[in-house]
C-alpha cells in the first residue's frame, strides 16, 4: 500500500503547485498592476502640482513683474520722473498707487539708475538717498534690461520678512534709462498660495528661487535664507529639467517631482512620503497577499483534503479488490461448485469447480436463471420429479435450506445440493448454492462393496463345494469311487482356495503399499526358459515356443516375482485357447528395457471387455471362456508387479484370433557377461528348455531356435561356443543339414556341436563332424560329461581385473577359445560389482588401479565366506615389497609379473583355478 | 417311497462343480435334475421341462439370477414356480432383494446339503 500512497502524495504536491502557482503569479500581476496605477496615479499628482505650483509662481511672480513694468511704463510716472524736480509729488503718488494694487507689495521704490534710493512708499526717509546698487534687483533689471524678479532676501522693513523684490527700469522716450521702479513683495501672499496648495494635493511643496535659496515650504514661515541647491532635485529643476525621483531625505524617503518656472528662473519642488504615496499599494498589497495566502490556503487545503478522499477511496476500492481477490480465491479453490443466486433465480458469482460442473453437462442454457437451469438439469436426473420438487420446494421458501442429491443418467455424474438463504442488513439477497461431485465417492462406494461380494463369492463357491462335498462324505454311505472323487473335488476346491487366497494377499499387500521387492540382477533367459519348460508338460494341446535374443538379458527384479507373472500369463495363454495350438515366448531388447511377449492363438478378448482386463475378479465372459476357472486375480496381480518393478504390461488382441500379453522390465546395469553361448536347436520347446537349464548350470547362456534356418542365421552372425543340435526339426531344413553347413562354414567350423536326438546316426555325425552324440532321453550328467569333453573349461567363469585396456584384451585372447566366460572390470569397484553379481571361478587381477586398488579387492574377498575360496591370479607390473608381498600370501593367490609371465603360464594357471584340468588345483605359492 | 413320482429340480449355476455338488446332494432317484449354466438356459429350461423347483444362483456372468428371477416370476406359467436362491452374497440386503423379487427360500453358500434337500423336499409338499 506505500506506492499508491506516495503516488497519492506527488498527486497531490503537484495539483497545489498547479493551482498555487497561478494563483501566485495573478497576486503578483495584480500587486504589480495596482503598484503601476498608483504609482501613476501618485507621479502624475505630484507632478502636476509640482508643475501646477511652478505655473501659479510664474504667474504671481510674472504678473508682479509685469505690473512693476507696467507701471514703469506708465507716461505718467516717466514724464513725472523726467519732471521730478518740478513735482516729487506726483512719483511718491505712483509709488503709493503701485503699492496699493497689489496685496502683496507691501513698499514700493524708485532707485536712480545708479541704485541711489530716490523715492519710497511708504515714506522711509531715512534710507532715501541710500546705494542699493547692491542688491540683487538692481543687478537683474541692469543686466537684463527688463523687469526682474530678485532673490529671495529678508527685510527689516516689514519685521525680518522674506521678501523679493520685482523690479523694471523706467525709460524715458528716447529709451533713456531714468530709473528703476522696485515693489518688495512680502511672500507670505506665496506662501499661502502655496500651503493651499500643499493642503488641497496633500504633498510638500517647496519653492526656491534663482540662487537656490528657500522661498516657501509649505506653510512654513519659519524659514530662514536656506539655500536648496545641494538638493539634486533643486539643481535639476533650476537647471531648467522637470521629473520625478525618489530620494532618502532627512524626512525619509520621498518622491517628489520638480518642475523649473521658467521666466524667473525658479523652481518648485513637490514631494510626499514614499511610504504615504505608496500606503495604498502597501495596503492593497497585504490585503491582496493576504486574501491570496487564504486563498491559496483553502485551495491546498481542498486539494489536500479531496487527495486523502482520493487515497481513502482508492485505498477502500483496493481493499475491496483485494478481499474480492481473495474471496475469489478461496472460491475458486474450493473443491465445491459455489454459486450465488439473487432472489430472481440470476446468477450473481460462480466458481471455477462450478463451470467445471456444468461444463460436464450437455445441453445447458447458457444464460437463464437458475430456476431454468435446474428445470433442463432435472430432466437429466434419474428422478426429474423428485429434482423438480426440490427446486420448487427452494422457490416457495426462500427462507429455507435445502439439501438434495441428484444423479445424472448421462454422463453418469452424482451431486450433493446445499442450498442456503443469503441475508445482508436484513434484506434477502438471493442464495448460495454449493454443489458436490460426489460421483468418485458413490463409484468407490460401489466399487468397494462390488469387491467384498466379489470376493465373498470367490471364497463362498469353492468353500460351498468343500463343505457341501465333506458333509456328504460324512452322512452318506458312499462306494469308494464316489468317495475317490468327492475328495478329489474337495481337494481341487481347496487348492483353488488356497490360490484365490494367496493372490488376492499379494494383491492386498501391494497395494497397500507393504510390498518390497527383493531386488537382485538375474538372467531374464533363465526364467523364460524355466517356465516355457513348466508349462510345456501341461498340456499336449498345446505347443509352447520360446524365441530369445542371442545377448543374454540382465533384469533387476524379484526372480521369483517375475517368475509369477510370466507364469500367469502361460498359465492364461493355455487357458484361454482350449483348443490348443502355439504359444510363443519372445524376449525382445528394446532401448532401456526388455519385452516379454506371450502370444496365443485362442479365444481372444472382446473389444468391449478389454478395458476392464487388468481389473480385480475381472473374467472374460463369453460362452467359451465360462468354464475356465481362475480367480481373477492373476493378470490384477501380474500389473502391480511388473509396475512395482517399474515396467508396464499391455496387450493386444482380438477375439477369436487371440491375444498376446507383453510386459516390459527395465534392463539392469550392463554387466560384461560373457558367458559363452550355446545355440539349442530344438523345436521340442520342453526340451529346449531342460538344455538350457542344464547348460545354464554349467555356465552357458543359451539361445533357442526351432528351425534350421534360424539356427544357421544365428550361428552365422556370431560363432556360438556350442550348439546343441536335434535331427528333426520344425522348418525345412533337418538337422543333418544344419550339421553340414555349420561345418562347411569358416565361422562355424571349429563350433563343437553336440547331436541331441531321438534317433540313431552317431557315425554318419561324427562322419559330418559333430563333436558328440546323446540319444534322447539324456540325463544333466550325460550332457555334463559331454559338454566337459568338447569344452574342458565350458561355462567356467573368470573375472579379468585391469585398468589397462589392453591388458585386458590380452589376458582374454590368451584365455579365449576354452569355453570360458571371461568377464571384465576396469577397477576395483567394478570389480567387487562384478563378484556381488555372479561369482566368478577365478579372478586376473591387477594391483595398481585408480580408486580401489588389487590389494583392497582382495580383502574384501577375503572378508566374505562367499568370495573366500575364489582363486586370484594377481598380475602386476611391479616390483613388490616384502610388506606388499606378505599381504598376498593370505589366500590362494598366484602372482605372475606382466613383464615375465608367458601367456601359456597364465592359460596353465586359470584352467587349473577353475578345475578345467580336471586335477586337483594346485595354487602357486608365492 | 419307489411310487413318489419323480420331480424335476432345475439347478442353475455357471460353476460346474456347484452343479455337481447340488447332483450329488438330490443323488436319488426322486429327484431329475436339470442344469442350466447360465440365465438365459435357464430361462430357456424352465419354459419348456416346466421344473418342480428351481435352485438358482445369483451371481452368475450375463444374466444375474435376480434378473431371471424377474423374468420366471413374470411368466405366468412359471410365476409360482417354487425358487430357492442359492448365493454366495451374505448380506441381509441381498437377501431381502432376493425375497422381494419372489424367491421362496433363500440358501447362502457355503450351505449345507442336508438343508437344501430339506429345502428341496419342503417346498415340494408345499407345492403338493
Amino acid at each position: 500500500m506505500r506506492r499508491p500512497r506516495g503516488h497519492l502524495g506527488r498527486l497531490t504536491a503537484a495539483l497545489v503547485l498547479i493551482s498555487l502557482v497561478p494563483l501566485g503569479l495573478l497576486t503578483y500581476l495584480t500587486l504589480r498592476l495596482a503598484e503601476s496605477a498608483v504609482h501613476g496615479e501618485v507621479e502624475r499628482k505630484l507632478t502636476s502640482t509640482a508643475t501646477m505650483s511652478a505655473l501659479l509662481v510664474e504667474k504671481e511672480m510674472t504678473s508682479l513683474a509685469d505690473l512693476v513694468g507696467a507701471y514703469a511704463g506708465r507716461p505718467a510716472l516717466v514724464e513725472a520722473l523726467e519732471d521730478a524736480e518740478d513735482d516729487p509729488e506726483a512719483v511718491t503718488l505712483h509709488l503709493r498707487d503701485l503699492r496699493g494694487i497689489h496685496h502683496g507689495i507691501f513698499t514700493t521704490f524708485l532707485a536712480e539708475p545708479d541704485g541711489t534710493l530716490v523715492d519710497i512708499s511708504p515714506s522711509t526717509p531715512e534710507i532715501v538717498g541710500k546705494d542699493f546698487s547692491f542688491r540683487d534687483w538692481y543687478k537683474g533689471v541692469t543686466t537684463s534690461g527688463r523687469p526682474y524678479i530678485s532673490e529671495v532676501y529678508r527685510t527689516q522693513a516689514r519685521g525680518e520678512a522674506l521678501v523679493v523684490a520685482a523690479a523694471a527700469p523706467i525709460r524715458g522716450p528716447s529709451g533713456r534709462f531714468l530709473g528703476i521702479l522696485v515693489a518688495a513683495y512680502d511672500l507670505d501672499h506665496l506662501r499661502t498660495v502655496s500651503a493651499g496648495l500643499e493642503e488641497a494635493q496633500d504633498v510638500k511643496l517647496r519653492i526656491v528661487d534663482q540662487s537656490g535659496i528657500l522661498v516657501t515650504s509649505g506653510a512654513d514661515a519659519s524659514i530662514g535664507l536656506e539655500s536648496a541647491r545641494n538638493d539634486p532635485r533643486v539643481r535639476a529643476a533650476l537647471a531648467g529639467r522637470s521629473g520625478l525621483t525618489q530620494l532618502d531625505t532627512d524626512d525619509g524617503r520621498r518622491l517628489s517631482a520638480y518642475a523649473p518656472v521658467r521666466t524667473i528662473g525658479w523652481a518648485v519642488t513637490a514631494s510626499v512620503p514614499a511610504d504615504t504615496a505608496f500606503a495604498a499599494i502597501a495596503g492593497l498589497r497585504s490585503t491582496v497577499v493576504a486574501i491570496s495566502a487564504a486563498l491559496g490556503l483553502v485551495l491546498a487545503l481542498a486539494l489536500v483534503f479531496l487527495a486523502r478522499n482520493l487515497y481513502a477511496r482508492r485505498r477502500a476500492e483496493q481493499e475491496a479488490q483485494r478481499l474480492a481477490d481473495v474471496n475469489r480465491a478461496v472460491l475458486d479453490a474450493t473443491v465445491d461448485g459455489i454459486s450465488m443466486v439473487d432472489t430472481e433465480g440470476n446468477t450473481l458469482l460462480r466458481n471455477t469447480a462450478l463451470e467445471m460442473i456444468l461444463s460436464q453437462i450437455p445441453g445447458l442454457p447458457e444464460g437463464g436463471t437458475m430456476f431454468e437451469r435446474a428445470a433442463a438439469i432435472g430432466e437429466l436426473t434419474t428422478d426429474p420429479a423428485g429434482f423438480r420438487e426440490f427446486m420448487a420446494s427452494l422457490a416457495e421458501r426462500p427462507e429455507s435450506d435445502g439439501e438434495y442429491e441428484l444423479e445424472l443418467r448421462e454422463p453418469k455424474l452424482s451431486f450433493k445440493l446445499f442450498s442456503a438463504p443469503v441475508e445482508g442488513d436484513g434484506e434477502r439477497l438471493g442464495r448460495i448454492i454449493t454443489v458436490r461431485d460426489v460421483t468418485g465417492e458413490h463409484e468407490a462406494d460401489r466399487l468397494k462393496s462390488e469387491i467384498v461380494a466379489t470376493v465373498s463369492h470367490e471364497l463362498r463357491t469353492p468353500l460351498a463345494s468343500i463343505v457341501g462335498f465333506s458333509e456328504l462324505l460324512l452322512t452318506r454311505e458312499l462306494d469308494s469311487e464316489t468317495r475317490g472323487r468327492y475328495v478329489q473335488t474337495i481337494y481341487k476346491e481347496a487348492s483353488r482356495l488356497t490360490l484365490l487366497i494367496n493372490d488376492f494377499l499379494d494383491l492386498q499387500k501391494i497395494e497397500s503399499g507393504n510390498f518390497t521387492l527383493s531386488l537382485e540382477p538375474f538372467e531374464l533367459g533363465d526364467i523364460l526358459a524355466h517356465q516355457v519348460g513348466l508349462f510345456s508338460g501341461q498340456s499336449l494341446a498345446h505347443e509352447l515356443e520360446l524365441e530369445s535374443s542371442n545377448e543374454p538379458v540382465v533384469v533387476l527384479g524379484e526372480r521369483d516375482r517375475i517368475e509369477q507373472v510370466l507364469g500367469n500369463l502361460l498359465s492364461n495363454a493355455i487357458k484361454y485357447s482350449p483348443a490348443g495350438g502355439r504359444v510363443r515366448v519372445t524376449a525382445e531388447l528394446r532401448d532401456d528395457a526388455v519385452r516379454v511377449s506371450v502370444r496365443d492363438s485362442g479365444l481372444g478378448i472382446p473389444a468391449a471387455q478389454q478395458a476392464q482386463i487388468f481389473t480385480k475378479f475381472f473374467r472374460v465372459d463369453s460362452s467359451d471362456t465360462r468354464k475356465i476357472g481362475g480367480t481373477g486375480l492373476g493378470l490384477a496381480l501380474c500389473r502391480e508387479i511388473v509396475e512395482a518393478h517399474g515396467g508396464r504390461i499391455g496387450f493386444e488382441s482380438s477375439e477369436g484370433e487371440g491375444s498376446t500379453f507383453w510386459f516390459e522390465l527395465p534392463v539392469g546395469p550392463r554387466v560384461h557377461d560373457q558367458r559363452p553361448r550355446a545355440l539349442i536347436v530344438e523345436d521340442d520347446p520342453a526340451a529346449a528348455s531342460l538344455l538350457a537349464e542344464h547348460l545354464k548350470d554349467l555356465g552357458f547362456a543359451s539361445s533357442t531356435v526351432a528351425t534350421g534356418e534360424a539356427a544357421l542365421e544365428l550361428a552365422f552372425e556370431h560363432a556360438p561356443a556350442l550348439v546343441c543340435l536335434d535331427m528333426a526339426l520344425a522348418g525345412e531344413l533337418d538337422g543333418w543339414e544344419v550339421l553340414a553347413r555349420l561345418k562347411e562354414n569358416p565361422v562355424t567350423v571349429n563350433v563343437p556341436i553336440v547331436i541331441c536326438t531321438g534317433r540313431n546316426g552317431r557315425e554318419r555325425a561324427a562322419a559330418l563332424g559333430a563333436t558328440a552324440f546323446l540319444t534322447k532321453p539324456f540325463s544333466a550328467a550325460r550332457l555334463r560329461e559331454a559338454v566337459k569333453r568338447v569344452l574342458p573349461a565350458g561355462g567356467r567363469s573368470v573375472l579379468v581385473v585391469d585398468d589397462e585396456e589392453n591388458v585386458r584384451r590380452l589376458v582374454v585372447e590368451t584365455l579365449g577359445g576354452n569355453g570360458l566366460e571371461l568377464r571384465e572390470a576396469a577397477d576395483g569397484a567394478e570389480a567387487l560389482e562384478a563378484v556381488a553379481l555372479r561369482r566368478p571361478d577365478a579372478i586376473v587381477l591387477d594391483l595398481i588401479m585408480p580408486g580401489v586398488d588389487g590389494f583392497v579387492v582382495l580383502e574384501r574377498l577375503q572378508a566374505d565366506e562367499e568370495t573366500r575360496s575364489i582363486p586370484v591370479v594377481v598380475l602386476t607390473g611391479r616390483n613388490l615389497s616384502p610388506a606388499e608381498r606378505a599381504r598376498l600370501r593370505t589366500g590362494g593367490v598366484s602372482l605372475l609379473e606382466k613383464s615375465a609371465y608367458s601367456t601359456g603360464e597364465l592359460r596353465r594357471l586359470i584352467l587349473q583355478a577353475v578345475g578345467a584340468d580336471g586335477d586337483a588345483v594346485e595354487f602357486l605359492r608365492v | 417311497m419307489s411310487a413318489q413320482p419323480t420331480s424335476r429340480i432345475l439347478i442353475c449355476d455357471d460353476e460346474e462343480v456347484l452343479r455337481s455338488l447340488v447332483r450329488a446332494t438330490l443323488d436319488d432317484a426322486s429327484y431329475e435334475i436339470v442344469e442350466a449354466e447360465d440365465g438365459d438356459q435357464s430361462i430357456e429350461l424352465a419354459r419348456s421341462l416346466k421344473p418342480d423347483v428351481i435352485l438358482l444362483d445369483m451371481m452368475m456372468p450375463g444374466r444375474t439370477g435376480l434378473e431371471v428371477l424377474e423374468i420366471l416370476r413374470a411368466d405366468p406359467e412359471l410365476s409360482r414356480t417354487p425358487v430357492v436362491m442359492l448365493t454366495a452374497r451374505a448380506r441381509v440386503s441381498d437377501r431381502d432383494a432376493a425375497v422381494a423379487a419372489g424367491a421362496d427360500r433363500y440358501l447362502a453358500k457355503p450351505f449345507s446339503p442336508l438343508e437344501l434337500i430339506g429345502v428341496v423336499e419342503e417346498l415340494l409338499d408345499s407345492a403338493a
